[in-house]
């Protein structure tokens, strides 16, 4: 008998809230300032260091789910550094990268019944559609399970 | 005196904002108390002209906020004018708080993610540096951007 697929839940927003993959999820930082970079696109435009490393911050309530949010203008608790692969070139190998994702509260580790989990192609949210996996209900909302490798490269 | 060997580099400080850039690329920091104010005027695009007059010719200023957006006018604030060398899109010199020689190991650089990259991008590499985050460009790079944003200046001939 397979487990239960394991999760962890990423709150943007009040009431807006993802899923990312166990093996994506690195490090919750507390406190960490975004530091913005100048003449970037919106939906990254703050860096944050971590162990030594530049991470972009990603502002996906920006970009995906409500232009008119501006997530630094709200409390949000602490960031999520997130790795995923990038592949530059088709003959590549993939490259680690970091992205941070800023959130609300501090994430929440879950557990899914496979009856939970609807495939991709049933959601109705199209910007960056391509870069869900699937998506399950959870306290009577809808969340977005997200591959990072995917949604960076659509974005 | 900057030192114009090829792996030193130069930091230019104005507020927040830390630009490094190529030691070679800047042909000399003067004091801003020199821009001559008669000149200080509002140019075609909206900005107040500074001229630095120096033997080599004349370097229209200008300064820069942490967003990298051209400030309206010239503040007294600042007591130095870094002037870049490379004059292929004009003459420009920067107002800016101090400026000095620094070593810049090139696996310290980390290159701006590719996430963050735009079509105009004025710098394309990151330094953490005394804990603060600067950017890392070039002359070319930076007078390219002053043309487009604030005019052209070819008033390189000797004075």
């Amino acid at each position: 008998m397979n487990p239960l697929p394991q999760a962890w839940l990423l709150t943007l927003a009040p009431n807006i809230r993802i899923a990312v993959a166990e093996t994506q999820m690195l490090e919750y930082l507390l406190d960490s300032p975004p530091i913005p970079i100048p003449l970037t696109p919106a939906h990254c435009s703050s860096i944050t260091f971590w162990r030594h490393k530049i991470v972009p911050l990603l502002n996906i309530n920006k970009r995906h789910l409500n232009p008119a949010l501006d997530d630094y203008q709200q409390p949000y608790a602490g960031i999520q550094i997130l790795h995923y692969q990038h592949q530059t070139e088709d003959n590549a190998p993939p490259e680690a990268k970091f992205i941070g994702i800023p959130v609300q509260t501090p994430p929440e580790r879950i557990k899914l019944a496979n009856d939970e989990i609807e495939a991709a192609d049933k959601l109705q949210q199209n910007t960056w559609r391509s870069a869900l996996i699937s998506s399950f209900k959870h306290e009577n909302c809808a969340v977005s399970v997200v591959d990072f490798s995917r949604l960076v490269a659509v974005i | 005196m900057l030192d114009h060997s090829s792996n030193k580099m130069c930091l230019i400080r104005c507020g927040d904002l830390r630009l490094v850039l190529p030691a070679s690329d800047i042909a000399s920091v003067e004091l801003a108390e020199d821009i001559q104010p008669v000149l200080q005027q509002k140019s075609a695009t909206g900005y107040v002209e500074g001229m630095l007059a120096l033997t080599q010719g004349q370097w229209r200023v200008a300064l820069l906020d942490t967003e990298l957006k051209f400030k309206q006018y010239l503040s007294q604030a600042h007591r130095y004018v870094a002037c870049l060398s490379n004059t292929e899109f004009g003459a420009y010199g920067l107002m800016c708080d101090d400026a000095k020689s620094i070593a810049l190991p090139d696996q310290h650089r980390e290159p701006l993610p590719t996430i963050m990259q735009t079509q105009q991008q004025v710098f394309n590499q990151l330094i953490k540096y005394e804990n603060r985050i600067a950017l890392i460009t070039d002359a070319r790079r930076l007078s390219q951007y002053c043309a487009i944003t604030i005019g052209p200046n070819r008033a390189i001939a000797a004075a």
